[in-house]
Parts: C-alpha cells; sequence; structure tokens
C-alpha cells in the first residue's frame, strides 16, 4: 500500500494526540479504530479535494472531538453544504452569509495565508515550534500546577472541609499546630458551625508478610463521615457503639491491591500487625487525598484520662463545615470555646487560640513560592515565544510590503491588512497549538518523572479537559499578540511610498520594532537564567552544609514489638539495653543509640521551660527522650560537658533529670554561657543540664535550628504513641558499611528474640524532601532557562541575519569597493553584541528587581549576586557571538558581482 | 404487549432521544453494523447532511452500550471498509423499544404540527 501523503499523515498524529484527552476507557476501547477511521476520512479528502480536503476534514475531525468532551453527549455535525444546494466552483470558497464579516474575511485569508505559507516552510516550521515549546511548556507548567495545587479535593462540597489546629500568637500566618483531645471534645461538643468532625494521628506499622513499613492512620471512627465518601468496599467503622470495630481496619486501595491482590474477599481477613490480628472491614475508595498517603486506618476513641487532657497538643483534627457557614463564622464560634478552656488552663494555653484553614492546603501544602515561581518561568518563556515569532512574522511583513501597498492602493482598509496578517499567525498558532500539546505531553511525563517524589498529588496531573482549555486559550492569545504586531506596526498611510520608491523603501522603523522585540526576548532570557543560577548557587550551598549531624554512614532501625511481653517501658528498656550492648561488642558497630526520632525531626515540642531563678520561658522546645550513645550514632557532637549515664524508670528522679541540652537552647536560656549543671524548669519539672550538642537543623540548614532538650529513655517516657527507633552508625560514612551495620543488628536480634521484627531507613533517605523546594525550584528554572536561552539565541541570530541579508547590496559594492572582509564581519559581530548587551543590561536590571520573589528559596545567596550576574552575563555574549558569527562570515562572503546586479 | 412499569420509566429515561443517537439506532435497526458501516448508511440517508465523525460516532456507541441499547454482535461482515472497525453492534431489545417509543413521540409530532398547520391553512 502506498503511504499517505504527508498531510494526512500529520492529520492523524494531531488527532491522535487529541484522543489523549478523552475519558481512558474510551480510549481503549475504542481509540485504535476512530484514529484507523479518522486516517481513511482524511485519505478520501485527500483523494477528493487535496490538501484544502484534508484540512477540512482535519478541522471537523479534531472539532467533533472537542464538542463531544464539552458537551458530554457529542454533536451532529452536518456538513456546512447540504447535498441538496448546488456547491460552489472549486477554489471559491463560497461561505454561509449569516456568518460575521470578520469571521468570513479571516477564513478567506487563512486559506491565502496557508497557500503562500506553503512556499515558506521554513518560516512555517521555525514559527510553529517555537510558539510550541511556549504553550506547550506553558500547558505542562499549568497541568503540573493544577494537578499538584489547585485542583479540588475528590470529596463531595470540598471547600467545606477545614482544618482544625491550634495557633500561637508568635506562630507565622499559616502555621498550625496539633490539638490536645480535651479541647478538641469540648470544641466538638460546644460547636453549633460544624456538621461534623474528626480527629487522627499518624502512626506507622510493619504488617506481617509485607516488606515495607506502612503509615497507620488512626482516626475517630466517623472520618469517612466527615470526608463525605463511603469505603469502595465493606464498610466504616461504627459511629454509636463505643466498644465495636475493636482492632478492625480499613484498608487504602492501593494496601488491597499490594497485600491482598484487589480481591473481593478481602473483608473478614485478617492484617497482622504489632504481633495481633486485625480484621479488615472495608477499603477506602481510590484517591483518598489526606495529608500523607494513608495505607491503612484504624479506629480511635479516646479514654476518659484523654478526653480531660486539655494540656498536651498531640492530635490533628478537620471537621466539615454546616452549609452556608462562612470559615470566619466558624472561627468564632470555636474561638470563643476556645476562650473558656484557656481561662480553666491558663497555664498550657498562653498565647494560644484554635485557627481554621482550607483542609485542601493541608493536604497539598503551602509552596506558594514554587508555584508563583513556576508560573512566572512559564509566562516568560512565553512571552519570550511570542517575540521571537513576532519578529518572524514582522520579517515577513517585510518581505509582502509590495503587495500589501498594492491591496491598500485598490483600496483594502487597515482592519482588512491586519486581518491577513492575523491569517498567518493563526495558522502558526493552531499549528504550534497541536505541536505544543505534544511538547506539553511530553513535558508533564518529564516534569512527573522528575519531581513526581516531591509533589503531593503526583497522579492527579496530566492532560485533561481544563488544561486542554487553558491550552486553547494560550493559542488564541498569543496567535493575536504575535499576529497584530506586524499588521499595527505598518503604517498604511505611508505605503504608497513603497511602491514610489520600489525595493529601497524606508526600512528604518520596521527594523528597529524588531531589534527591540530582539532585546526583549534576551532581556526576558536573562532573568530566567539569572534566577537559576541564584538557585544553583544555593543547591550548592545547602548540600555542602553543616545540619548539624552526620547523616552518612547511620542508618535507623524500627523494632515491631509484641504488645504482650513488651508493654511497659520497663520490659522495654531492657530490651534495648540488651540490643545495644550487644551491638557495642559487634565490629561492624561504631555507634550505637536509641531515641524516640532521628533527626532531623523537628515535631513534637513543648512551651515554658526556664533556667530555674529566671521568670523568662523558652517556647516551642523540641522534646526528645534518648538512651546514652544516640549522640554518637547520630553524629551529634558534645560541645560541653557530656551524656547521662542510662535511667532506669525506676530510678528516682525526684530531684532533677539530667538532660542534654542543644547550642540554641543553651544560648537562650543561659545566654552568659556556662550551661553545663545549670537547672532548667518546666512547671513543676526540674532538669539538669549534664551536657551541651550542636544544634541540629530541624528543617534544612536554611532554616534556624530550634532549640532542643533530650531527656533519658526509659526514665522519662517517650512522646506520644511512638516507639524508640535504634540509631546504628557504621565503621564508615558507606553504604556498605550501614548494611553491615543492619546485618549486625539482624544477627544480634536472632540471639534476643527472633520473633522481633524489623524496618529500617538509611538517615540519609530522611533527608530527601528537606530541600524539596529548592531543589524542584532550581530543576524547573534550569529547564525555562535552558529554553530561553536557546531561544534568545536563536532570535538574535535571526535578527542578523535579516540585516546582513537586507544590506548585502551594500555589503557587496563595500567590498567591490576595496573594504576589507574582517572589518564587515567585525561590523556585523559589533551589530549583534550591542543588542546583546542591551539587553543583557535590561534583563540584569529586572533580575535585581524580581530577585526578591526568589529570597525565601536562597540560601548563602544574595538575591543580588555579582558573581552570578557576571557568569550570566558572559554566557549570553558568548551565545551571541556565536550566533552572530555565522551571518558575518556569509556578509563577509558576498560576491560583489552578485551584489550589483540585486534589485 | 404491554412493558412492565420498570421497563416504561427506563424507555422514558432516554426520551427525547438525541439526534445522532436516534440516526444511529436507525442505522442499526436494519441490521448488525460496524462503526464505520453505520456513519456510511447515516451519511448515504441523509443525502450527506449528517456526518458522524470519529469522536461522536464511537464515544456514542460506547455510551449506548453502557445505557444497554445496542451491544456487541459477532461478526456478520457488510464487506465495505471491514479494515477499519472489526466490533460489529446490534440493537438490544431495550434499544428496539427507545427507537419504537422516539417514534411514536416523533409521530404524535407530526400529527399535531399536521392538523395545526391545516387549522392555520383554513
Amino acid at each position: 500500500m502506498r503511504e499517505p501523503p504527508i498531510s494526512v499523515r500529520a492529520s492523524v498524529a494531531a488527532y491522535a494526540l487529541f484522543l489523549r484527552l478523552l475519558p481512558r476507557r474510551l480510549r481503549e476501547r475504542h481509540g485504535a479504530a476512530m484514529r484507523r477511521m479518522a486516517r481513511t476520512l482524511f485519505i478520501d479528502a485527500h483523494r477528493e479535494r487535496g490538501l484544502p480536503g484534508v484540512v477540512r476534514a482535519g478541522v471537523a475531525t479534531i472539532g467533533d472531538l472537542v464538542l463531544f468532551l464539552v458537551t458530554g453527549t457529542g454533536s451532529v455535525l452536518t456538513s456546512p453544504r447540504p447535498s441538496s444546494v448546488p456547491s460552489g466552483p472549486e477554489g471559491t470558497h463560497p461561505l454561509p452569509t449569516h456568518r460575521g464579516a470578520l469571521v468570513q474575511t479571516l477564513l478567506h485569508d487563512v486559506v491565502i495565508a496557508a497557500r503562500s505559507l506553503r512556499k515558506r516552510p521554513l518560516l512555517l516550521l521555525v514559527g510553529s515550534f517555537t510558539l510550541a515549546l511556549g504553550i506547550g511548556a506553558t500547558t505542562a507548567v499549568f497541568s503540573l500546577v493544577w494537578g499538584a495545587w489547585l485542583k479540588p479535593l475528590p470529596y463531595p462540597d470540598a471547600d467545606r472541609l477545614v482544618r482544625i489546629g491550634d495557633v500561637h500568637e508568635r506562630f507565622e500566618p499559616g502555621l498550625y499546630s496539633t490539638v490536645s483531645i480535651g479541647n478538641y471534645v469540648d470544641m466538638k461538643e460546644g460547636s453549633r458551625t460544624f456538621e461534623a468532625t474528626t480527629l487522627f494521628t499518624w502512626s506507622g506499622a510493619e504488617p506481617e508478610g509485607m516488606d515495607r513499613r506502612i503509615t497507620l492512620l488512626y482516626s475517630e471512627p466517623n472520618l469517612f463521615e466527615t470526608l463525605g465518601v463511603d469505603p469502595s468496599l465493606g464498610r466504616a467503622f461504627a459511629t454509636d457503639d463505643p466498644d465495636a470495630d475493636e482492632r478492625t481496619v480499613i484498608l487504602s486501595h492501593g494496601l488491597w491491591q499490594d497485600a491482598f491482590g484487589g480481591g473481593t474477599d478481602v473483608l473478614g481477613r485478617e492484617l497482622v500487625m504489632f504481633e495481633r490480628p486485625w480484621t479488615v472491614i472495608g477499603v477506602a475508595p481510590d484517591g483518598l487525598e489526606f495529608p500523607r498517603e494513608v495505607d491503612a486506618i484504624i479506629p480511635f476513641r479516646w479514654s476518659q484520662e484523654q478526653r480531660n487532657a486539655h494540656g498536651g497538643r498531640s492530635m490533628y483534627a478537620f471537621g466539615r463545615l454546616q452549609p452556608g457557614v462562612s470559615l470566619d463564622a466558624a472561627r468564632s464560634d470555636l474561638r470563643a470555646i476556645y476562650a473558656g478552656i484557656a481561662e480553666r488552663y491558663p497555664e498550657s494555653h498562653e498565647g494560644w487560640t484554635v485557627g481554621l484553614s482550607s483542609f485542601r492546603e493541608f493536604v497539598v501544602g503551602r509552596d506558594h513560592t514554587a508555584l508563583r515561581l513556576m508560573g512566572w518561568a512559564a509566562g516568560i518563556l512565553l512571552l519570550i515565544t511570542c517575540a521571537n515569532v513576532a519578529s518572524l512574522l514582522l520579517a515577513r511583513a517585510e518581505s509582502r510590503k509590495r503587495e500589501v501597498a498594492v491591496r491598500a492602493a485598490l483600496g483594502a482598509g487597515r482592519t482588512r491588512i491586519v486581518t491577513s496578517f492575523l491569517a498567518e499567525s493563526l495558522i502558526l498558532g493552531v499549528l504550534g497549538g497541536v505541536l505544543g500539546l505534544a511538547v506539553a505531553l511530553g513535558g508533564i511525563d518529564l516534569l512527573v518523572s522528575i519531581f513526581g517524589g516531591s509533589l503531593r498529588r503526583p497522579s492527579e496531573i496530566g492532560l485533561n479537559v481544563t488544561t486542554g482549555a487553558v491550552a486553547l486559550g494560550l493559542v488564541a492569545s498569543t496567535t493575536f499578540v504575535v499576529g497584530l504586531v506586524p499588521g499595527l506596526s505598518l503604517n498604511v498611510r505611508r505605503l504608497g511610498e513603497v511602491l514610489r520608491d520600489g525595493s529601497r523603501g524606508r526600512r528604518r522603523g520596521r527594523s528597529s520594532v524588531r531589534k527591540v522585540l530582539v532585546v526583549t526576548q534576551v532581556a526576558l532570557a536573562v532573568i530566567l537564567v539569572s534566577g537559576a543560577g541564584l538557585l544553583l548557587n544555593t543547591t550548592w550551598r545547602l548540600a555542602g552544609a553543616d545540619l548539624g549531624f552526620e547523616p552518612e554512614g547511620a542508618v535507623a532501625a524500627y523494632l515491631e514489638l509484641p504488645g504482650d511481653r513488651y508493654a511497659e517501658r520497663p520490659e522495654q528498656g531492657r530490651l534495648y539495653r540488651r540490643l545495644m550492648e550487644a551491638l557495642r561488642s559487634r565490629p561492624e558497630i561504631a555507634a550505637v543509640g536509641a531515641g524516640d526520632r532521628v533527626p532531623p525531626d523537628g515535631n513534637i515540642t513543648n512551651n515554658g521551660y526556664r533556667s530555674v531563678g529566671s521568670a523568662e520561658s523558652l517556647d516551642f522546645v523540641v522534646t526528645r527522650q534518648v538512651t546514652p550513645g544516640y549522640f554518637a550514632a547520630a553524629g551529634v557532637d558534645f560541645v560541653a560537658g557530656s551524656e547521662f549515664e542510662w535511667q532506669e524508670p525506676s530510678d528516682s528522679l525526684t530531684t532533677a533529670i539530667p538532660v542534654v541540652v542543644n547550642e540554641r537552647l543553651a544560648a537562650a536560656l543561659f545566654p552568659e554561657g556556662d550551661a553545663v549543671g545549670r537547672l532548667i524548669a518546666n512547671g513543676d519539672r526540674r532538669f539538669q543540664v549534664t551536657g551541651v550538642v550542636e544544634s541540629v537543623h530541624q528543617r534544612g540548614a536554611d532554616v534556624p535550628a530550634q532549640p532542643a532538650l533530650y531527656s533519658p529513655w526509659p526514665a522519662v517516657p517517650l512522646s506520644f504513641q511512638s516507639r524508640p527507633v535504634l540509631l546504628l552508625r557504621g565503621t564508615d560514612a558507606t553504604a556498605e558499611a550501614e548494611s553491615a551495620a543492619l546485618a549486625a543488628l539482624r544477627g544480634v536480634l536472632e540471639d534476643i528474640d527472633p520473633d522481633l521484627r524489623l524496618g529500617s531507613r538509611s538517615l540519609e533517605e530522611s533527608l530527601a524532601g528537606l530541600y524539596g523546594p529548592q531543589e524542584f525550584a532550581f530543576s524547573l528554572m534550569a529547564v525555562f532557562a535552558g529554553l530561553a536561552l536557546a531561544l534568545g539565541v536563536v532570535g538574535i541570530y535571526g535578527v542578523i541575519s535579516y540585516t546582513v541579508a537586507e544590506r548585502a547590496r551594500e555589503v557587496g559594492i563595500r567590498m567591490a569597493l576595496g573594504a576589507p572582509r574582517r572589518r564587515v564581519v567585525t561590523e556585523v559581530l559589533r551589530q549583534g553584541l550591542a543588542l546583546t548587551v542591551a539587553g543583557i543590561v535590561l534583563g540584569l536590571g529586572a533580575a535585581a528587581l524580581l530577585g526578591r520573589s526568589l529570597e525565601s528559596l536562597l540560601f548563602g545567596v544574595s538575591t543580588v549576586d555579582l558573581p552570578t550576574y557576571a557568569v550570566v552575563g558572559s554566557i549570553f555574549v558568548a551565545a551571541a557571538a556565536v550566533a552572530t558569527l555565522v551571518p558575518a562570515r556569509r556578509a563577509s562572503r558576498v560576491n560583489p558581482t552578485e551584489a550589483f546586479r540585486m534589485e | 404487549m404491554t412493558p412492565s412499569s420498570d421497563l416504561e420509566q427506563r424507555v422514558g429515561e432516554f426520551l427525547p432521544l438525541k439526534p445522532v443517537w436516534l440516526q444511529m439506532l436507525l442505522a442499526l435497526a436494519g441490521g448488525v453494523r460496524h462503526g464505520y458501516a453505520i456513519r456510511l448508511e447515516v451519511e448515504e440517508r441523509t443525502g450527506g447532511a449528517v456526518r458522524l465523525w470519529p469522536t461522536t460516532l464511537y464515544g456514542s456507541l460506547a455510551k449506548m452500550s453502557d445505557a444497554g441499547l445496542i451491544e456487541e454482535a459477532d461478526a456478520e461482515p457488510v464487506g465495505e471498509r471491514d479494515e477499519i472497525d472489526r466490533v460489529f453492534y446490534r440493537l438490544t431489545p431495550l434499544g428496539r423499544t427507545v427507537l419504537a417509543a422516539e417514534t411514536e413521540r416523533l409521530e404524535e409530532l407530526v400529527r399535531l404540527s399536521r392538523s395545526r398547520i391545516a387549522a392555520a391553512e383554513r
């Protein structure tokens, strides 16, 4: 079979692209047939009417798809000319008279423009590819932003879901703390603005038969009721009977697939966690969006003791507002109740109140800086591509000047002439849009594969009706902007001069518009590249920055403790002590310790620490419970004093609990220095400092360390619902040493208690995501900066080539008169560099002004960083020199005799 | 034959029938067809006034088969352009009932319209 013509193949490819907008089910069922049918239609159209036929069939086919998407029910697209009406002679393009005159003109112009562009394939190719880049990149970024941030949560009336959290008067806006159970229940019972509220917290488990640690959600039984969804299988927890559903579990869709193969017989089966069976009563719907990825949900019911606890803040809460209730109304409702609680328990509520924010923000995060940055970068790139294509069309307008002048002389008005330029940009725009869709699809896949890990909802990102509509809008607006530039820069009244002057018409005005466009492109590209430079600098500095501990070579091991044998602290303590003693004798282990959490975790803070004898108190102190050896294993160095001894729970701690503090806390409470031996008070508890360690940066080197206080476990109980983590340090900083240390632990476990199950994580893994925002921002900016640089260079090349071609005659004559070749080259180079330098200066100026918006992402670099700017400037000068050299050499090779023969 | 009230209600949900669906059901009332054959038939019957472009055609086929109006049938090739499409469809009893009900509805409309026009001319 003969290969179909390129127009048919291109139309099929375009339709295939659009097919990806359809729901997957339909695509899988009929996609191939739809494609085959479109291909047949296009081939028939080509046979009957040639290229115009294919274009018409292509527009109808893709238009039909878009209509089907929009209306959802399909459309009868009747033929524009029913067969009973005789059609006009071929090539006259009769149009229905009821359409607007402008549309009619435009359609007519499109046909003419298509014919004339066909003769200029290079313009068509470069123009549409450039627009495709801008449209595609912007669409991809929008898809990312939409999927990861903007898209509403998949719950009915999701805007009524709000997070409930404690806020302190010294919190930055948007920061929320956990809540105490007592306060929560008081608010739940007293509030009149909520339909339902749910209390929850997270934990981890290693179920039997699974090789990974899962995330457990401890939730008040009414979780599904508050979210407004039902389990996809089985039932939700009983909400009316406080004794129901003991040791039952609802699986996430993912865990159901992983651990039970997605079978419907899962109900009633058991998941063994914490050495006890938990009965599966339901499966959560796919795509349950929660602040963390949840694997399984178990019911949480508070005890009477917990219900009355108003002090510790340990639980998360969210609720569903009653219809029509505003966030403000609900906030004042809860605050009134909270004020009453604070009056009854002033010591734990000084400066605190309750706050509400959208639950969506809780789920998707508040990363506005990265969001803004992406939007800016994509927008700037789109502007660059527009400027680029506008200057291409400008050059094209130059070559059409005589034709336009003739048309103007024959009575065509300004509108008519502007439409004829719009028609050309419309063709470029539509082609660019179709190609841009391909760029967007590739770009989305690329972005997700690079950033999937650091995004909250990677599965939600893709092309869909919303992002498709945005792409369509982009095509329309770029087409309009790009097409108006050449049309409007024509001075219709002076076109007559063109005819009088022949080919040597006045060109200065037009080429200065083009120079402005090039300078703009370079300036915009410089902004992006210098932003990327600052972020690159930041990631380098962060990678080398000291976090106050040494993640390399350390590994955290999580033990599943059978509840019956290790229920109480003394037994747990004895086990860990034996384990650590056995491990210390192993050659693979350089240091071992245990603690409630591993660095850099900064969760769980407490308030009201003061040095004895002082009234000044310190809040938001990170409180850790650790054993001797913890600091050595974590690689946290002592600055003064030493660690405490092993403390049994039975040890009398009535006098003062020995503690280690970090430098930050020592400096805050004992500004005069010499913290070792001093006493710290918190309520009626007393602590005595035995040593001071360097401060661990809990939230990355770019965020100041929080004050921290390490008290001895098992003498002091662990924070809420966690088990001690064993921290092992191998003999060196390699992954092999880490696995050797783990192997040693397995050996020791075999001896001491073979029933103990083990999960592990290297400390470096716990750092993943610490610099997520910076890495994300940098990678993204790098991509955009690279594209911008390339487009800027293409822009310079285009303008210089054009000027050279324009001046070929003049150059030829000068060379015939004896001008040296070198001088011609230098002159052209100078011209190109002048434009570039103007762009660089403007761009760096703008970058310095805009740099402030990057501030929160930068570390160790000022927003106006001269070395970075210098590098960026030289990159552009070098690139421009290369881009100019090619046309410059061409100019120097002009043959003088040919130059004379030119018109 | 009086359809049960349940069936009646189901049929009622489809009325008035979407124009595309009517055209496609009408084509299938003539026998087992695949997608492309449906397009050809509709185009021929309407003298080219109604053309079913691929997305509407296959999108509607999917929706009508989900709705139970049509179902896949064993191949009974009509010979034309079989390389495009190998899935054949036929009306289900529900589809046939819906088509009949729609025809009745249209008949009613035509009768009413005729009588009004006649009255106006008098």
